[in-house]
């Protein structure tokens, strides 16, 4: 079971997101400042730490800090009610694993904890990432379905590298914008829907294993799901 | 540490032109008074010279007949004596007295020096028998002895002392009439620095129509007053343009808070299905997510408005950034039945934000695919030019009646010719803003039916490296 800290002083949130994240399977445990909060996570070892950036007595990036100064080296999440790109980069360059701005779906929040607890896992690289019959040769910059050759543009190809590497964990349209096109599209998420339409009609529409799936208010997920009924 | 009572610019302006006067006059008054000391002793001298030298001469023509002498004497000293006091003695050689007439009877007065030279020259000097006014003394040699002749100087110095007199007793009253004056032209000309004042008090931010009166005589107050209802306008620009932005985004957000509300309304009255609400909690998490993107669409034009930060800027490629955004929207214009084409360029640099940059392009593409029809076209062109690029979008889209054509740059004002737009209406105008907080703006070119041509200009140089 993945330990969780997360620091917030909004009680109304903290309440809601720990029951959330409880009945989702996650041990959860809440601080209110920086102060107990650095001093919980200096006690116990937890698998990843959700900082809410604006605290009273101090903001996340400090708590962040000095945390990896005294080398603890837990995946982090900051919470933010600022989007800036400045303070985005600021958090990822103190060593943060993700940085959500607020007020996010709490789907979201789930899909990136995922993603950050994903993110130690070793990747298995001979170069291939394959999902049933799909393959996508990462050196050579291909794809193939059912060994058919399919064309892709490499933003397509990008987009399809990132479902694989996730492969069974919903992905959000958000996460999709900042990972697959870096930054800035966040108001145009929806528009995520059309880039995932043409990358189907290329990879799954002429297919009777669909591999693509809408996960309802959250976004998108690729998984073969014919196994489980096998 | 010395705490100074505040002084007003009117008493300090006072107490300088008044302390300016004293300084003036006292030097005025000072040269005067020397002038007039020195011409009475000059008369003083002038006119018992005349005496003194006629007697001597009298005495050296007659021979030594003394009834003759006696005569001059007595006429010089009844002449002199009609208006001022004269006395003459003459001595002989032994210093003996050999004749005394005028006022110099009264008292004892010797020889000043010694007898025996005859050629000695006449000698001057003041002499003083405890009244109030010198005498002034001149003595004569002349044969065989000599003439003293005395003037009792109280009309020359009393001259003198009345002219001191004058300044002395004028002066307070000068000082008095100049200080009275000095605080009357000081509040004179800081009336309209009371007048600013007055109204920058009166001025809140409800009251922002008042404005300061001018003089029209264009010195430096009505200029102060002129640079200060600039900024009062400004300011009452910027402050109605914020009300109306806030009143706008409230009613915005007012609708759809209204109909999540009915909907919860109506949700609660009867029992339903789990899977029934399931589904309606479903649809409102969307229609909650849109109210949010829409919060942070007027956020993100607020913090446009308020302009770049220096630090914010980094030297962003454009062609390649234009590039990305033209390929995001590739598939829906492909979808849409609408061609996309970007005329490359050679690389041109922009200092700015590159997230913002990328939705400023990003805006003015999805508007052009959402008001172009299938089969239309959209174009951007990228055209390097001196200190500047232009990026153009053009779109043979429904277009704008030129009427409309400055409204779609205004933040909620949802054109009338395109009522299906969706979105709050913040796409254009947030547009706007992002090339106006890089230093550029944005042109529009519509003809209805035929087309609108978007035209953005950045310039390629920070202003800051200009000013360098």
């Amino acid at each position: 079971m993945l330990r969780i800290l997360y620091i917030e002083d909004d009680p109304t949130a903290r309440e809601y997101i720990r029951k959330g994240l409880s009945e989702h399977g996650y041990a959860v445990e809440v601080a209110g400042d920086a102060k107990s909060g650095v001093e919980r996570a200096l006690r116990d070892p937890f698998d990843l730490l959700i900082l809410d950036v604006m605290l009273p007595d101090s903001d996340g990036f400090e708590i962040l800090r000095s945390l990896r100064e005294r080398s603890v080296q837990t995946p982090a999440l900051f919470l933010s009610a600022r989007g800036d790109v400045t303070d985005r980069i600021r958090g990822l360059n103190l060593g943060a694993d993700d940085y959500l701005v607020k007020p996010f779906a709490f789907a979201e929040l789930l899909a990136r904890i995922q993603a950050v607890a994903r993110r130690s896992l070793s990747e298995p690289d001979d170069g291939h990432l394959a999902v049933a019959d799909l393959v996508l040769d990462l050196r050579r910059h291909a794809v193939e379905r059912s060994g058919r050759p399919v064309e892709l543009t490499p933003k397509e190809f990008s987009l399809l590298e990132y479902l694989l590497r996730n492969e069974g964990h919903a992905i959000s349209r958000t996460m999709i914008t900042e990972k697959v096109w870096g930054y800035g599209f966040d108001t145009y998420s929806n528009l995520i829907d059309v880039h995932i339409n043409h990358l189907r009609k290329k990879v799954d529409q002429d297919f009777e294993r669909k591999l693509i799936h809408t996960v309802k208010g959250v976004g998108y997920m690729l998984e073969d799901r014919s196994k489980a009924g096998e | 540490m010395r705490v100074r009572r505040p002084v007003s610019i009117g008493a300090r302006w006072t107490l300088r032109y008044t302390a300016a006067l004293l300084v003036t006059v006292s030097i005025f008054a000072a040269y005067t008074y020397t002038q007039v000391v020195n011409r009475t002793e000059r008369d003083a001298k002038l006119h018992l010279e005349l005496q003194v030298k006629e007697i001597a001469n009298a005495i050296r023509d007659s021979r030594a007949t003394a009834p003759s002498v006696v005569e001059t004497v007595e006429r010089n000293i009844v002449i002199a004596e009609s208006d001022l006091k004269l006395g003459i003695r003459v001595f002989d050689a032994e210093g003996s007295v050999l004749l005394e007439r005028g006022s110099l009877a009264l008292f004892e007065l010797g020889l000043s020096g010694g007898l025996d030279d005859e050629s000695r020259d006449r000698v001057w000097y003041q002499a003083d028998f405890g009244e109030n006014y010198p005498y002034l003394v001149m003595e004569v040699p002349v044969k065989r002895g000599f003439v003293q002749g005395a003037l009792y100087t109280r009309r020359f110095v009393r001259n003198a002392r009345s002219v001191r007199d004058i300044y002395l007793y004028s002066l307070p009253v000068l000082l008095l009439l100049t200080a009275g004056l000095g605080s009357w032209l000081a509040r004179g000309s800081l009336r309209p620095i009371k007048e600013i004042n007055l109204t920058a008090r009166r001025i809140r931010g409800t009251h922002l129509d008042e404005t300061i009166p001018t003089t029209g005589n264009r010195d430096e107050l009505d200029d102060l007053a002129h640079t200060l209802n600039e900024m009062i306008a400004s300011i009452r620009a910027s402050v109605s343009r914020m009300q109306r932005f806030a009143a706008n985004a409230a009613h915005e957000l007012r609708t759809p808070l209204n109909a999540l509300r009915s909907r919860i309304d109506v949700t609660l009255e009867k029992e339903r299905e789990p899977e029934e609400y399931r589904r309606i909690l479903g649809e409102m998490a969307e229609e909650v997510g849109s109210l949010s993107d829409s919060v942070h669409a007027m956020m993100r034009l607020a913090q446009s408005e308020a302009g770049l930060q220096p630090d914010q800027k980094v030297p962003v490629e454009i062609s390649s950034l234009l590039g990305e955004v033209v390929e995001f929207f590739r598939p829906l214009a492909d979808d849409a039945g609408v061609q996309l084409l970007v005329q490359s360029a050679d690389p041109v640099t922009v200092p700015g934000d590159p997230s913002w940059l990328h939705q400023l392009f990003a805006n003015l593409l999805h508007n052009a695919v959402k008001y172009t029809p299938a089969g239309g076209r959209i174009e951007v062109v990228i055209a390097p030019d001196e200190g500047r690029v232009r990026v153009i979008v053009r779109d043979t889209g429904v277009g704008i009646e030129p009427e409309q054509a400055s409204n779609v740059f205004e933040p909620f004002q949802r054109v009338a010719a395109r009522p299906e737009a969706p979105g709050v209406g913040l796409g254009l105008p947030l547009a706007r803003e992002i090339a106006r907080a890089h230093g550029g703006d944005i042109f529009l070119d519509s003809e209805p039916g035929r087309g609108s041509t978007f035209t953005i200009v950045l310039p390629t140089v920070s202003a800051d490296s200009q000013r360098r």
